[in-house]
This record gives structure tokens, C-alpha cells and sequence, in this order.
């Protein structure tokens, strides 16, 4: 920055002005990468260190030099102080230490750059006029907590309050100063004054959050991005920022910004449409591009103030709705990762239940095949032993083979039943309707429960068509009301009924079917367990038609549940949605 | 004194009929006696306290589990070796049985030969223990058929004083010592005072059981 007040007697103040992309790249390589690297290696930290502030310092002086190559005469004003916002950026990244590097900068420049008339004095206590309230306001942001990330509001806010804060006490420490100078006659010092505060806000508040999210910055991640929208669109906008600059600058042939307001819409735009990141590289892009007009053409003095003025309303609102923006896109990927991580949850949850149906179905086959073999290899030993006695007892040998074979046959029967379920355990979806599909099951089962002396009987209030596995669901039922039968009549129930019905349900979208029975009810220790495999009230039971039935259910997306246990009203029901997806 | 000679039985348990009627029928042809029940509780029914044998029993079955129809042998008193079978075998189920007395612990198909094996050798132990109570019991008996002075005596001889030391302490003469401790060996039948000293540690083992 260096002093930029001007000295109308003296003439010879130069302007900032624009820098190329070349150099923003250079700013980018320079100050980017280095919080990850530091942490490795912290024994090499002070030589990269070193770079890394020569880089900087280097950088504010090309800023500086580039001031002074595009001066031109006359109009002795600061639209702006790149340099400054850049520097800003790093006492908030490196901490106080970076104040050095701005006095230095400031040193230098004076010396280097503006060819300075001030003594060595005058220069020292320029630089430390500025560079000490800046690294206060700094080292105040950093104590404050603030989030260098700029990723709320309230960041931004106490940016953009410190930035002012320094930048007020620094301009009237300047002002001080040169008052107190006996060389310097005729100052303007009001006016000078107010001019360094908004020069060097419009710079704190256009690079110094470009800089602080370019140093965030994951370049990876942008990759990622879903492709084919992003870069058009970036595309777009830089065109319509193009445009509407054009605009700014046709009007700006007659000396004034008449059509400035335009540029709100490309901003405003850039921030709605990528946050913060958007507003601050629009931002910068059209300052760069301004200030360049103004050196092009030429402005008076009162042209200049305006345009600060203007640039300042810019900034502020680009920045303040980029923010807002990036609070909502950021609470918006929050959601949705949450969202995600539930729905995962839910996959595993739904997958234990699975395994623990699969592997209870496991012990309960091997406990079935288990019995059977037992008889039939002890059988067979002892034909063994019967056959090779002396004399051979041969009737009793062929009675005890006979016996085996119908163990054998017995676990076969059990491995057939387990195949026929587990080979359809994945549902066959078709349309089905609930008229047919309750019609055509008590066909299935009539023979059965009548055998028993139960009265069946089956309803379906409208005759709903939806995806399911019919065969499945046919099971389901057939399973229900085979259980209801039999408890019935091993009950000895003289007037046994069991009822099926569908009813169509609403919010969401299902079908519930229910079967009800006047049975002998359901034991309430047996009811916690009875979806789970090999727990049954029967002598004869497998203990697997209810967690078969559960996960038919279950995997039509719908649940099973037994709704009441009381003896003479015992009912199960058992839900099909009706929007579920097409397989499990 | 229960009479060994009546034949062990061999008592299988199994709530399926099926497994229970092979088992039986296997063990029959091998040449034991045998007896079935439907459960644990029918088991313990139908079982008289004397009887010698060996219980081969499922370990899942309703009403009573093998681990517990174990316990409650124990509890009861019955001493008869208990052979575990499962289809369900895994290890903390093994631990349970053998911590709970079992005599051991087969996994289902049952193989023959280690249950076989395993039904005689808890026959064995069963009669082991049953001849060692026996011969316990026969020297309590001898033991009570001696008088008080003489159990005093025996008591002194078995402590190692010598003929004249335990005259002086019963306060009665040498002879007459002398005259008690054949007596002695002769109601417990030992040919020596090594062979009294055994018996003495037998039975303060007897008494303390």
C-alpha cells in the first residue's frame, strides 16, 4: 500500500491498479498449500517460512510496482489496496509475526517503488503507523475466534468491522503524521483521510476473503463436482459479468458510472449460485476490471470517490449474500449427510435382521436334519451289529432299516421345505389383487381348516392391484390361517372361525391384511419370541412359518405384527405399501 | 449295602420318540439293558433311587434341559453317570454340562463308539465308587463292633505309642494292652499295625464324608 495519500502539491502519487491472472496464480502457489505441509514438517517449518514471506512481501511489491507503471497523471487518488488485503489475509493465516512483514513491505515500497521524499524517519513511522493497527485488529479477529474460513456470517461481520476499525485509526494516525510534517503544505487532510479508509476497505474486503478461501481451498474437491453443469455455468456467468461490465464501461465513455448498479445482478448471481467463493471471485474480477477502466480513460477526482462509494455497496452485498448463501448450501450437504448416514443405518439394521433370520434359520435346519440322522445311523448300527451276529436276527435288522429310511426321508422332507423357501426367498413381483389374491388362499387352505371343523371366511372392502410376490404372499397367509386352525382345534373350540380381510389404508399408501381367529390365544412369553426362528408352542412345529412369514413381509417392504393375543379374539396383521420399490 | 450285583441300566432320554427308539434300540443290541423316557421330569419319576446304570440324555427338550435334569440328579442324590448329547453342541454349552457333573458330552449324530465308550466309563467310575462305599461301610462296621476301651487303644496305636506308653496312660497294665490290641486286630481283621493305621485314615475319610 504504502502512503497513498496524495500530495496534490507535490504530484507525484501514484494509484494502484490491476493486477493480471498470471499474478493471482502466483498468489494462489505461493499461499495455498502451506497449512498441511507446516504439520510435517515442523523441524523444516522456519526456511519454508522464510519463502514463504519473501514470497509475500515480493508479491506486495509487484502490487505496489504495478501501482506506480500504471499511474497517470493528474488524477492523484487510491481507488484501491490490493496489497493491504492481501497482507490483511496473512496476519489472520500466520498470526502477528506477518505485521513485519507489512512494515517491511511498506518500507520498502517507499523506497523501492514510490521513490519517497520523506526522511528515514518519516518512512519508519509511516510503516509502523500501519502496519501496527492491522496487526492488532488481526491478532483481535484470531483471539475472537473467528472462523478463517469465512463460513458464516458472523466471520464475515468481523472481518469486515475489524478491517474498518484498523483502517480508521491507521488513516488518522497517517493524517497525524503528516500534519506534524513541517514539509508538507496545503493538505487536504480530511478528505485524504476519508479516501485511505475506503481505498483500503474496498482492498481488505475484496482480497483478503479471496485470499483466506483460496488458502482453504481443496482443489480436489472441485473436481468431484458434478461435472457437466459446473463448468458451463461458470461459463455463463463470467459472460454475463462481461456484459454487464461492457455496459459500465460504454456508459463510463461520458466520465461517470451512470449504469453501475448493473453489476449487482452478475454478483448478486455469482453468490446465489456458489456462495461465498462466487461473490469473492466476482467481486474481485469486476474491481480489477474498474479500476483498469479508470486507468484507461482518465476520471476526476469526484468520478473516483463515487466509484469507491459504489464499490464499497458492492463489495458489502456481495459478500453478505454470498455468505448467506454458502451458510445454507453448507447446512443443506449437513442435512443431506445425515440423511444418508440414517438411511445407512437403516440398511445395516435391515441387513443384521436379515442375517440373524438366515443364520437362526440355519441352526433351526441343523437341529431339524440333526434329530433324524441320529435315529437313522443309530438304526443302521444296530441292523449292523444284528446282521453280523450269529446267528443273523434278520427280522430285526430289516425292521430297523426300515425305520432308518423313513428318518431319512424325514430330513429330506425338511431340506425340500427349507430349498422351496429360500429358493423364492427373493420376491417374483407382479400385479396382484386383493380379491384374487384372498379368493384364491382360501381355496388353497378351505380343504384343511374345514378337515378341522373351522368355519373360513375371507373379505376385501374394494379389490386393491399392487406389486407383490402373490405366491409369497399366499404363503403368508395360508401360514396364518394354518396356525389359527390348529390352535383351534387343538383347543377342542366347538365353534372355530378364522376371518382373512384386506383393508386399504392411507398416509402411507398400504394394504393391511388381517387374520382373526376365536381361538385359544397366544401365550404371552411365546409372543416376544414368535418371528424369531425355532421358537414354537408346537409339539410338532418347525418354529419357522412365523420368521418365514416376517421375512416375506419384510422384504415387500411391509411389516407383520400380532395386533391382539387375548384368547377369542386373537388376530395377526401384516402391512404391503403400496409405493414400495420393485425388490428388496 | 446296595447289592452291585443287580445289572446297570442303561436310561435314555430324549423328548422325539424316533431318537429315543433308535438310541435304545442301538444300546439294546450292544447288549445293555435299557430304558427310555419322553423327559427329564418322567426320568426322575420313574427311576428308583437304587438304581445302577448310566443316563444318556438330550440336552434340548421342553420342560427340563439336559444341563438341568444333571443338577437336579445331583441334588437328589442319585449317583448315576450322565452322558450328555446335542445337535446344538458348542462350547459354552459343553462347559455347562461337564461343570454341572456330566459324565461327558456328545455332539449328535451320535457316533457309537466314544458313546459307548463313554456309557462305560461311567459305569466303571459308578462302581468304583459304589465297592470303595462298600468296603468304607464294612470297616465302620467292624469299628463300632469294638468297645470303648478298645477304640481308646486303637486309637493310641494308631498314633504309634508303644504297648508300654499306653499302659501308663490308660493307667492299666502292659498285659492287658498287649491282650486289647489282639483283640483289636482281630475284630478289624489286620495282620499288622500298617494295616490298622489304613484303616484308621479310612475311616476318618468314611466319617468325614
Amino acid at each position: 500500500m504504502g502512503v497513498r495519500v496524495h500530495f496534490p502539491s507535490a504530484g507525484i502519487f501514484p494509484p494502484e491498479t490491476s493486477l493480471d491472472t498470471s499474478v493471482r496464480h502466483r498468489i494462489v502457489d505461493a499461499f495455498a498449500p502451506p497449512a498441511g505441509r507446516f504439520r510435517f514438517a515442523l523441524a523444516a517449518a522456519l526456511p519454508l517460512r522464510l519463502v514463504q514471506f519473501a514470497a509475500a512481501l515480493g508479491l506486495y511489491l509487484s502490487f505496489e510496482w504495478l501501482s506506480f507503471l500504471h499511474e497517470f497523471e493528474g488524477v492523484p487518488v487510491t481507488p484501491w489496496n490490493p496489497g493491504l488485503g492481501v497482507i490483511f489475509a496473512l496476519l489472520i493465516l500466520w498470526g502477528p509475526r506477518s505485521g513485519l512483514l507489512l512494515f517491511a513491505g511498506v518500507v520498502l515500497a517507499e523506497w523501492l517503488v514510490v521513490d519517497t521524499r520523506f526522511g528515514w524517519g518519516m518512512v519508519l513511522a509511516v510503516a509502523a503507523t500501519i502496519a501496527l493497527p492491522y496487526t492488532l485488529a488481526a491478532a483481535a479477529m484470531r483471539t475472537l475466534d473467528m472462523d478463517r474460513r469465512l463460513q458464516r456470517l458472523r466471520d464475515v461481520v468481523i472481518l469486515l468491522l475489524g478491517g474498518t476499525a484498523a483502517a480508521v485509526v491507521v488513516s488518522l494516525g497517517l493524517a497525524g503524521l503528516l500534519v506534524l510534517d513541517p514539509q508538507i503544505e496545503r493538505i487536504e487532510i480530511g478528505g485524504a483521510a476519508l479516501q485511505l479508509v475506503v481505498g483500503d476497505l474496498i482492498g481488505l474486503s475484496v482480497m483478503t476473503p479471496l485470499v483466506l478461501r483460496l488458502a482453504h481451498a481443496r482443489f480436489a474437491e472441485l473436481r468431484e463436482l458434478p461435472g457437466s453443469g459446473v463448468l458451463p455455468e461458470i461459463l455463463a456467468h463470467l459472460a454475463a459479468l462481461g456484459i454487464a461490465l461492457w455496459i459500465v464501461a460504454r456508459a463510463f465513455l461520458g466520465g461517470e458510472f451512470h449504469y453501475f448498479h448493473v453489476l449487482f445482478i452478475p454478483i448478486v448471481a455469482a453468490a446465489v449460485r456458489f456462495g461465498f467463493d462466487g461473490a469473492c471471485t466476482a467481486l474481485a474480477l469486476t474491481q480489477f476490471a474498474l479500476v483498469g477502466l479508470l486507468h484507461l480513460y482518465g476520471a476526476d477526482i469526484g468520478v473516483f470517490t463515487e466509484f469507491q462509494t459504489l464499490m464499497l455497496v458492492l463489495t458489502a452485498t456481495g459478500l453478505i449474500v454470498g455468505v448467506e448463501v454458502s451458510e445454507r448450501m453448507r447446512a443443506d450437504r449437513l442435512v443431506k449427510a445425515a440423511e444418508k448416514t440414517l438411511q445407512d443405518m437403516r440398511a445395516n439394521a435391515a441387513q443384521a435382521a436379515r442375517f440373524t433370520l438366515v443364520s437362526g434359520m440355519a441352526s433351526a435346519l441343523a437341529h431339524e436334519i440333526n434329530q433324524p440322522m441320529t435315529a437313522a445311523r443309530a438304526l443302521m448300527r444296530s441292523a449292523q451289529v444284528l446282521l453280523e451276529a450269529e446267528p443273523p436276527d434278520l427280522p430285526r435288522a430289516g425292521s430297523n432299516l426300515g425305520t432308518a429310511i423313513v428318518q431319512i426321508d424325514h430330513a429330506g422332507g425338511v431340506l425340500r421345505r427349507m430349498r422351496d423357501f429360500l429358493r423364492r426367498g427373493r420376491p417374483h413381483f407382479s400385479t396382484v389383487g386383493t380379491r384374487e389374491l384372498i379368493a384364491d388362499t382360501l381355496l388353497l387352505c378351505r380343504h384343511d381348516v374345514q378337515a378341522r371343523h373351522v368355519h373360513l371366511e375371507g373379505m376385501s372392502e374394494d379389490d386393491t392391484h399392487f406389486a407383490a410376490d402373490k405366491v409369497q404372499l399366499q404363503q403368508v397367509i395360508l401360514n396364518l390361517v394354518h396356525n389359527a386352525a390348529e390352535a383351534i382345534s387343538g383347543a377342542h373350540i366347538a365353534s372355530g372361525r378364522v376371518r382373512v380381510s384386506a383393508h386399504r389404508l392411507s398416509e402411507p399408501e398400504r394394504i393391511e391384511f388381517r387374520v382373526a381367529d376365536n381361538g385359544p390365544g397366544i401365550a404371552q412369553d411365546y409372543e416376544e419370541r414368535m418371528f424369531e426362528p425355532l421358537n414354537t408352542s408346537k409339539h410338532e412345529g418347525l418354529g419357522l412359518g412365523l420368521p418365514i412369514c416376517a421375512a416375506i413381509v419384510e422384504a415387500h417392504g411391509g411389516r407383520i405384527w400380532l395386533h391382539n393375543g387375548t384368547p377369542g379374539s386373537t388376530e395377526f396383521r401384516f402391512t404391503i405399501p403400496l409405493d414400495q420399490p420393485q425388490g428388496p | 449295602m446296595p447289592a452291585p450285583s443287580s445289572r446297570p441300566t442303561i436310561f435314555v432320554i430324549d423328548d422325539q420318540e424316533s431318537v429315543r427308539h433308535a438310541l435304545g434300540e442301538m444300546l439294546g443290541v450292544f447288549g445293555f439293558t435299557v430304558e427310555t423316557f419322553p423327559s427329564g421330569p418322567a426320568f426322575l419319576e420313574g427311576v428308583s433311587p437304587e438304581a445302577s446304570g448310566c443316563v444318556v440324555s438330550d440336552v434340548r427338550m421342553p420342560e427340563m434341559d439336559g444341563i438341568e435334569l444333571v443338577r437336579e440328579c445331583a441334588r437328589r442324590g442319585l449317583s448315576l453317570p450322565i452322558v450328555l448329547i446335542s445337535g446344538h453342541a458348542d462350547v459354552p454349552m459343553a462347559v455347562a454340562a461337564i461343570k454341572a457333573g456330566a459324565e461327558d458330552f456328545i455332539e449328535k449324530p451320535v457316533d457309537d463308539a466314544p458313546l459307548v465308550a463313554a456309557i462305560n466309563r461311567g459305569l466303571m467310575r459308578a462302581q468304583e465308587e459304589r465297592s470303595r462305599t462298600a468296603s468304607q461301610e464294612q470297616l465302620v462296621a467292624r469299628y463300632e463292633r469294638l468297645t470303648q476301651r478298645q477304640r481308646e487303644v486303637f486309637d493310641m496305636v494308631v498314633a504309634g505309642y508303644t504297648s508300654h506308653a499306653i499302659a501308663e496312660t490308660l493307667e492299666i497294665s502292659t498285659r492287658t494292652v498287649e491282650s486289647y490290641r489282639a483283640q483289636i486286630m482281630e475284630k478289624m481283621q489286620a495282620e499288622s499295625v500298617a494295616v490298622l493305621v489304613r484303616q484308621s485314615v479310612e475311616l476318618e475319610r468314611a466319617s468325614s464324608s
